[in-house]
């Protein structure tokens, strides 16, 4: 604000001062090499004529040097195009279209001037668009040069405003100014008619000077300033972006976005950095902005509508677009300081120019076609993202609609803003209210689908009640853990109160989860039905199995046994791991699951629980248990564990503990030395 | 964490000299692998031997060995000869628990499978 108030006063200064004076700022050349400069309390803008020479020697700085040889420049801004008040002029082209076309590197300009000034010191203000390096002397002494001139060559930068003051000798009087200018090769193939300076470098008292810089800078932050608002609406969508990420690390969508939102932030902020400051060289730059960070912005906005629209191929998207981005990489980089004009030919750009477009539109054509496809299949989510998408090709191809005579660049309240910054602003608006309206309908589906699970799993609670069922000459014992809220293992057991016999049925459903638990409740129901009417294992496992086959895409294990009151044992097995007795593993042949083919055969053993027999049945889960390295807990550690004897419980937790990967599930039946037990009528089923 | 399945389908001769398929299965095989199983299976010849190399598995689920099962029943609806070679102990067990023995031969190597085709 100080700035402001500073410069309007000044300003309001040197125009009274014009008025009144009639002529402060004069610029009359007295011959070709000499310009008559009268200041008043303003400043003159150094036009004309000024001496040239392409090349490189330090004498050419002197004072006395005798340019008279030299070519000549004119540095006469286009009429009507110049303010000498504020320092600004039209566009001057440069030397490329003043003669040397194909020169590059170093070159002089040099100009006479006779100051007649009445007080102050004096500084000159350089021009606003310079190509790309120079450094300045008067009278053979260096006052001020911008870009790095080292012995291993000079780092040019954007232009930024400069003005350097004069010694303090020099306030009247013939002068001589010498710019050493350097201009990289690749410059006039990214800037029309480059070479040197595009207006004339103004010379005036030191404290005008410096609010003519002011304005400037003002005039930078009007150019450029719309680039802040850009950036803080990046960063909150991006701030979005990654909360709803944190939140669920599923819909990578958000990811996608994020990284659009980092890489594009990234990008304004080095144009920001680059028009401030000379944090920045030319070259790295432009290897940033050009050549890494504006391709990878297209192709993660490829991306990132990919992934939103849910395109089935995303490995096929990935690779087709990151090959494309390393293309457009490759060809900018070939088109672009340092090795443009130096390593890659000038007439390169005559093929590789119109490839780089087709690579660009080519990545136009897949964001077309992945909107194409997700409109087809989201229908009215789909057509809500199309103006997201259009905005956000809008700001990606803003140069290729220059081509097409579209407008790109319109002044608000005084600021320059440009297309691609309205439409990145309005896209992000749209796409974030399209984030968080997905993230809440996600949130709805999830809080739904959790109450249906634990619905299934009370059904599950409903269908193995908690209880054992007391049963004459046995002790029962089991420990049931699923791997997930709804489990794929089951088991029953029935006393059969006719002969005092007992069923007990083991299984395992193929999966986990919901799907697994419907079908171990359809399995249940089955038996609960069948028993009625069946109470022999093979009958039953015949049964289960036709129904399992009717309705088709499921199986399962399953083993069936009937402990008579004597202790006779007849056992039917479909695939299940046979029963240990007594800590060995019953030997049998192995049987397809139940559900697979219709009229299976199974197999079935008899066998006698003598008096202390424990007889272990598992699931898979047990075995299949496996650790951090992937070791199973293996049929060895079983038998290791049931050389002893142990509960069911001691078994799940051994395999739990080891890394529970599947539903586990340990029934331990031990025949009672003495009975103790009876039937207890009223229990039918049993689990812990 | 499991990892997916990866299925290279090979051509090999058998040692009698017939043409020969091999899946070559590596990773996990679960739910999700019914592509890299049963897809794979799809796209073999049906008028030669199929060797099934399990050497590069890992681990075998219910549901897995479910899909294995698929495979050899329908192998077995058309008459094919399907061999598996490179099971574990533990999963030779399983193979056999589940009564894919009565469907197919399982080896314990590549060699030895491709010399009884």
């Amino acid at each position: 604000m100080r700035h402001v108030v500073l410069s309007i006063a000044l300003l309001l200064l040197v125009g009274l001062t014009a008025e009144s004076r009639g002529q402060n700022t004069l610029n009359v050349p007295k011959n070709e090499s000499q310009l008559e400069v009268k200041l008043g309390d303003g400043t003159a803008e150094l036009s004309g004529a000024w001496k040239f020479h392409i090349g490189d020697d330090m004498a050419w700085a002197g004072r006395d040097f005798d340019d008279s040889s030299w070519g000549s420049i004119d540095l006469t801004p286009p009429a009507g195009s110049a303010n000498p008040e504020l320092g600004i002029s039209g566009f001057i082209p440069g030397w490329t279209d003043a003669g040397y076309p194909d020169h590059s590197g170093y070159a002089w300009y040099r100009l006479r001037i006779d100051v007649q000034s009445s007080h102050g010191a004096l500084a000159i203000k350089m021009p606003a668009q310079v190509d790309d390096a120079y450094q300045v002397y008067v009278n053979g002494e260096l006052i001020g040069e911008f870009g790095k001139f080292t012995d291993r060559g000079v780092t040019a930068y954007s232009t930024l405003p400069e003005a350097f003051r004069l010694p303090r000798e020099l306030r009247t009087g013939p002068m001589t100014i010498a710019i050493r200018m350097w201009m990289d090769s690749a410059t006039p193939f990214s800037t029309p008619d480059a070479g040197g300076m595009h207006g004339p470098p103004v010379l005036g008292h030191a404290a005008v000077i410096g609010t003519l810089v002011q304005l400037d800078w003002d005039d930078i932050g009007h150019d450029i300033g719309s680039g802040f608002v850009e950036l803080l609406i990046l960063f909150l969508a991006w701030l979005i972006a990654i909360s709803l990420l944190w939140m669920d690390r599923t819909e990578a969508a958000y990811l996608w976005l994020s990284l659009v939102c980092a890489v594009t932030m990234l990008s304004i902020g080095v144009v920001l950095i680059v028009n401030f400051s000379t944090w920045i060289p030319q070259v790295d730059r432009v290897l940033l902005t050009d050549v890494v960070l504006g391709p990878m912005r297209i192709g993660l906005w490829v991306l990132f509508w990919g992934y939103w629209f849910r395109v089935v191929r995303m490995d096929w998207i990935q690779r087709a677009v990151w090959t494309m981005v390393l293309l457009l990489m490759i060809g900018t980089v070939m088109l672009r300081p340092p090795l443009y004009g130096e390593k890659i030919p000038v007439h390169a750009a005559v093929y590789l120019s119109p490839a780089l477009l087709a690579v660009k539109l080519g990545l136009a054509v897949l964001l077309c076609a992945i909107t194409f496809w997700g409109i087809s299949k989201q229908k009215t989510e789909g057509w809500l993202a199309l103006s997201a998408v259009l905005l956000v090709a809008v700001a990606l191809y803003q140069r290729e609609l220059v081509i097409l005579h579209v407008r790109t660049s319109f002044n608000v309240l005084g600021f320059n803003v440009h297309l691609g910054t309205i439409s990145t602003i309005f896209s992000l608006f749209l796409i974030t209210f399209m984030l968080l309206r997905r993230f809440l309908h996600t949130q709805r589906k999830r809080e739904q689908w959790k109450a249906e699970i634990e619905q299934a799993r009370q059904v599950q609670h409903v269908l193995i009640p908690e209880e054992i069922p007391t049963i004459r000459g046995l002790a029962i014992e089991s420990d049931y853990r699923p791997a997930r809220e709804v489990g794929g293992d089951f088991f029953q057991i029935i006393p059969i109160q006719s002969d005092g016999s007992v069923l007990i049925v083991v299984g395992d459903v193929t999966g986990k989860g919901l799907q697994a638990g419907m079908l171990v409740a359809l399995i249940v129901g089955a038996i609960r039905t069948s028993v009625r009417y069946h109470t022999d294992p093979l009958t039953l496992m015949d049964s289960l199995n036709d129904q399992l086959c009717d309705r088709g895409g499921a199986s399962a294990t399953c083993l069936i046994l009937r402990i008579a009151a004597n202790g006779e044992v007849t056992l039917a097995n479909a695939g299940h791991l046979p029963p240990y007795l007594n800590g060995v593993e019953m030997q049998m042949e192995g049987a397809l699951p139940i559900g697979v083919i219709p009229g299976a055969d199974f197999l079935v053993m008899q066998f006698t629980l003598a008096p202390a027999d424990t007889l272990m049945l598992m699931s898979d889960g047990v075995a299949e248990a496996q650790d951090a390295h992937k070791e199973l807990f293996g049929f060895g550690r079983i038998e290791e564990m049931l050389q002893r004897p142990i509960s069911a419980a001691t078994l799940a937790s051994a395999a739990q503990a080891f890394g529970q990967e599947d539903d586990i599930l340990v029934l331990r039946v031990h025949k009672e030395a003495q009975p103790q037990s009876v039937i207890n009528a009223g229990a039918a089923l049993v689990v812990t | 964490m499991e990892a997916g399945t990866k299925t290279i389908v090979d051509e090999v001769n058998g040692d009698s000299g017939k043409a020969v398929s091999v899946l070559r299965f590596s990773g996990d095989i679960s739910s999700s692998s019914r592509d890299a199983v049963l897809g794979a299976y799809g796209k073999v010849a049906k008028d030669r031997p199929v060797l099934l190399d399990f050497s590069r598995v890992d681990y075998i689920n219910s549901s897995g060995i479910a899909l294995v099962i698929q495979l050899m029943m329908e192998a077995n609806k058309s008459g094919q000869t399907i061999c598996a070679f490179g099971l574990t102990p533990h999963f030779q067990k399983v193979f056999t628990m589940v009564g894919i023995t009565k469907y197919a031969r399982l080896y314990p190597d590549e060699q030895t499978a491709k010399a009884t085709v």
